[in-house]
């Protein structure tokens, strides 16, 4: 889902005042040790707080854990002793931790089969859609918020700004809808649902091309709302490290203007955009919820969606776990990129 | 109240600003009109169903599947979203100021932990964590507005800590200490009127946001039953997109037009409330 | 032929009061001219609009700007920029700020030799170690592939140095550049620069409001008031002996107190500078000087040169041993 973003302040200018190289433990490898340490102690968090979800379900844990199926007593005593439900709560949040930790979410009952196979079937799908939409996305609003600060002022500068008003302000399963009825239900340009064309047996190529035809509209879709952000913030971030007086230091020097923009200004400008992007795939899950929803589209999101119609709580809990997992991944690699992206950051 | 006041006038002197609030007042006044124009509620069936706009002048908007009038739904609609988008945020609002203020001016391990619980809710996919919390507890308006706010207070969190980490080295906020001022007095009465800013900036995007999120959630069916949201009405639209997408029309352009005010207004605060980014004009 | 001729300089913005106006001064080759004035007065916007680097809502708008004989204030950017860096240099007043914090330093010298020099990767590197031992870096070798952050002010500065004189330009321009340095090195960037001036025959414009670094380091001064030249000689002529109630007003206004032996007053200049489009007809200095007639409000004096380089612009100058 959209996460708010404020879309002023940069991180690039402020900064402490110079040290003197330390070289005595490796700086770089205390912080990566203490960003894995973070990572974990997030992930640690996450189960505690599915843990209270479970419990703030309506009946005990079991009737949450079991969903609609119809136990034995034989059943739900295993159940009862496989989550210590006659042992103290720490007890219990410890033997629930543990069983996340190992990937063991429990049975989905909708899906007759472990929740963790479940979700590692429909992983790929949205795997593919987030990797899509961050990328694109990436692009697309940074080449529009370069040019925008390139023109700023300027009637470009103004139309793009417009344009980034209106994705901003249009949630993702708006755009979902808008395109379906224009490229699919209109025009008929594009399929209007699905991952793959069924039973057409098609494989190499040709099957890709399917594929690829059938994520256009979703991966437009969850691209528009963060296409605006990266826009905006490109845009402010690069006005901002404009006014720098390095970028004056390399007007002096005599570079080519191209050179100042893109290659002095531009570089310092990317840094606040990369640190956008850890957010943008943690909201792209929760944005899959309704863009697989309505594309018809057999990932995560789907999932969950059905999983909470169903009341199949073992997998919705997955399926947070998982993204959630997913997420700090994300940013523990978004974390060592900007370590070489931006020598200062060994200081902090 | 007076300088509130103050600001009013100045965002009305802002060009965006002043259409935002142009906008905001139409979605005010339909929420508090609503009750009084359509006393019967959205719910009622008035006409012929799956009537197109301006097919038939008695509703201009049109019917849904079920003959319900489009306009009083739509008057509806925005009393739900205001008052879900609004209580959300001022709950998102008070956590948020709370635990960036005690983590920015307390420090050491306080700070720790409540980062690390800050981090946790952001990097838990954040509409999931709603959908599960609706889910699991059960749809009403209470629930959601809830299960909105508990996922939206970290970004105040972050920005009011940041401000509090750099306000407590000020000489006023020493002089505080030195005159023996509480530690809670010199956070709530020194500290944060300094950093209302951002904060207030901020909060017009985070009740845009409340918004879209109630009304996503609607829109797949977890809305509280009992009201009727733009959601409501999108979600019902969605099963009628070939031959009514009016339906969809309709309050899209509601929610998009309140989300749009709402930005319009953050950006003119923004402006308007920081004086730095003045001086670029 | 001067190295750099700025003749009726005026700066400013469209419609409204220019900022700095009928300004005329000029550098010879292996010369160094103070410009002196307090902040506000336009030396910055000077020595912007000989780079070509005005803010975007500056222009010139009137005057000439040569350098080595070429007209250069009205030339496209484009022609402008091989100007910089190659024929003239500048180094600027924040050393912290100066350099790109995500580019190495060696790399941020290696580019301007690229640029304008064409040198391979290899040559260029070889050169920007020279450099960097040229401005006295200690161990210039392990020092190219550091970043800003990892070096303090003074370095850093060096390094800005290193930058500016890389293509040995005939000219360079220093706007301020120990103002944001401690006192030791302070004195160390200046004897640096003193010597390199001279190892190089560079004609070096020193931009600063401390007279005290003006006596140090420069042939020539100008002193700049509310936009434009007020009194310009050689720096004992000038410093010992004011002629303009403004400069011996700068010169009081000194912790030392004056120059000159015997005068142990500490004062100050009431008033303060006025903006640019609040400058009075006539003189501009008028409401501010002790010595203000009310001819000074109905003509604004000119420059008056004498032949010795001395030019003072006032109706009614200090004769020698006079103080304000």
């Amino acid at each position: 889902m959209s996460e708010p973003v404020p879309l002023t302040g940069t991180g690039t200018t402020g900064r402490g005042p110079a040290k003197a190289p330390s070289r005595r433990l490796s700086p770089a490898l205390r912080y990566v040790l203490r960003r894995l340490l973070q990572a974990v102690l997030v992930m640690m968090l996450v189960m505690v707080g599915s843990f209270l979800l479970v419990k703030l379900a309506p009946g005990d844990m079991v009737d949450a854990m079991a969903g609609t199926r119809d136990l034995t007593a034989d059943q739900i005593a295993g159940l009862r002793e496989r989550y210590g439900l006659d042992q103290s709560v720490f007890v219990q949040l410890l033997r629930y931790m543990a069983l996340l930790a190992t990937f063991d979410f429990g049975y989905s009952p909708i899906n007759a089969a472990p929740a963790m196979d479940v979700i590692l079937a429909r992983l790929p799908v949205t795997a593919i859609l987030v990797v899509c939409s961050v990328s694109l996305s990436m692009v697309i609003g940074t080449l529009f918020g370069i040019l925008a600060s390139r023109f700023a002022g300027k009637a470009v500068d103004l139309g793009i700004s417009m344009f980034m008003l209106l994705l901003y302000a249009t949630p993702s399963f708006i755009i979902a809808i808008l395109l379906i009825l224009v490229f699919a239900v209109k025009l008929r340009w594009l399929p209007i649902a699905g991952f793959e064309s069924v039973g057409m047996g098609y494989t190499g190529l040709t099957y890709l091309k399917d594929v690829a035809a059938h994520l256009i509209l979703p991966v437009t879709a969850l691209c528009t709302f963060y296409i605006a952000i990266y826009g905006r913030i490109g845009r402010a971030s690069m006005l901002e490290v404009l006014k720098l007086d390095f970028v004056r230091t390399a007007r002096g020097k005599g570079l080519t203007e191209g050179r100042v923009f893109y290659v002095h200004a531009l570089r310092n400008a990317l840094l606040p955009l990369v640190t956008m992007a850890g957010l943008q795939v943690s909201s792209l899950f929760g944005g899959a919820v309704l863009i697989e929803t309505i594309f018809g589209l057999p990932g995560m999101g789907r999932t969950a969606f059905d999983a909470v119609f169903q009341r199949d709580t073992n997998l919705l809990l997955g399926v947070v776990f998982i993204s959630s997992l997913a997420v700090v991944i994300v940013n523990f690699v978004i974390d060592m990129l900007y370590m070489v992206l931006d020598p200062r950051v060994n200081l902090k | 109240m007076r300088g509130a006041l103050s600001l009013l006038g100045r965002l009305a002197r802002h060009p965006s600003g002043l259409v935002g609030l142009v906008l905001i007042v139409i979605i005010v006044a339909m929420s508090a009109l609503a009750g009084f124009l359509y006393p019967d509620g959205p719910w009622t069936m008035a006409g012929p169903p799956r009537l197109w706009p301006g097919a038939d002048p008695r509703f201009p908007l049109g019917t849904d599947t079920f003959g319900r009038d489009l306009i009083p739904a739509l008057f509806y609609g925005a009393r739900v979203s205001l008052l879900v988008g609004v209580s959300a945020a001022a709950a998102a609002l008070v956590i948020g100021t709370v635990v960036g203020a005690v983590a920015g001016y307390w420090g050491g391990w306080v700070d720790d932990a409540l980062m690390r619980l800050t981090d946790a809710f952001q990097t838990v996919p954040n509409f999931l964590l709603s959908i599960a919390i609706v889910g699991i507890i059960g749809a009403s308006l209470p629930v959601i507005t809830f299960a909105i706010a508990i996922v939206a207070w970290p970004m105040i969190a972050r920005l009011v800590r940041a401000d509090v980490l750099r306000l407590r080295t000020y000489d006023f906020v020493q002089s505080c200490k030195i005159i023996g001022m509480s530690d809670l007095r010199i956070v709530f009465q020194q500290i944060l009127p300094n950093c209302l800013a951002p904060i207030i900036v901020t909060a017009s995007v985070l009740v845009a946001n409340s918004i879209i999120v109630e009304a996503s959630l609607a829109f797949l069916g977890l809305g509280d039953p009992n009201v009727m949201s733009w959601g409501t009405i999108l979600n019902i639209g969605r099963q009628e997109l070939r031959n009514g997408w009016y339906l969809t029309a309709v309050p899209a352009v509601a929610l998009v037009l309140t989300v749009m005010s709402l930005n319009l207004i953050g950006d003119a605060l923004n402006d308007v409330l920081n004086p730095r980014l003045k001086e670029r004009k | 032929m001067s190295l750099l001729h700025i003749d009726n300089l005026r700066i400013g913005p469209g419609r409204a009061a220019p900022i700095v106006e009928e300004l005329t001064l000029s550098v010879e080759r292996g010369e160094t001219v103070g410009l002196v004035g307090e902040s506000g007065c336009g030396k910055s916007l000077t020595a912007l609009s000989i780079m070509g680097l005005l803010p975007e809502n500056l222009r010139v708008r009137e005057g000439r700007i040569r350098l080595e004989g070429q007209e250069i204030q009205s030339l496209p950017q484009r022609r402008l920029r091989h100007l910089r860096g190659e024929k003239m240099g500048m180094i600027f007043q924040e050393p912290l700020t100066a350099l790109n914090p995500v580019m190495s330093i060696g790399s941020q010298i290696t580019e301007v030799l690229r640029t304008h020099r064409g040198l391979s990767q290899r040559a260029a590197r070889d050169r920007a170690l020279d450099l960097l031992t040229l401005v006295k870096i200690p161990d210039a070798e392990a020092r190219l592939d550091d970043y800003p952050h990892q070096m303090s002010g003074g370095m850093r500065q060096r390094v800005v140095i290193a930058i500016a004189l890389a293509c040995s330009p005939s000219l360079l321009i220093a706007d301020e550049p120990t103002t944001a340095l401690d006192v030791t090195v302070q004195a160390q960037i200046l004897r640096l620069l003193k010597q390199l001036q001279r190892e190089e025959n560079l004609g070096l414009l020193f931009i600063t409001h401390d007279l005290g670094v003006v006596r140090q380091v420069a042939d020539r001064i100008v002193v700049m008031y509310a936009g434009s030249v007020v009194e310009e000689g050689r720096v004992d002529a000038v410093l010992d002996a004011p002629r303009h109630p403004y400069t011996a007003g700068l010169i009081a206004a000194r912790p030392q107190g004056s120059f000159a032996a015997g005068t142990p007053r500490l004062a100050d200049i009431a008033g303060s500078v006025p903006a640019p489009d609040a400058r009075p007809d006539g003189c501009v200095f008028r409401a501010r000087c002790p010595r203000a007639h009310p001819r000074c409000a109905a003509e604004r004096p000119a420059l008056d040169r004498a032949a010795s380089g001395r030019a003072v612009r006032c109706h009614f100058p200090l004769t020698e041993g006079e103080t304000a």
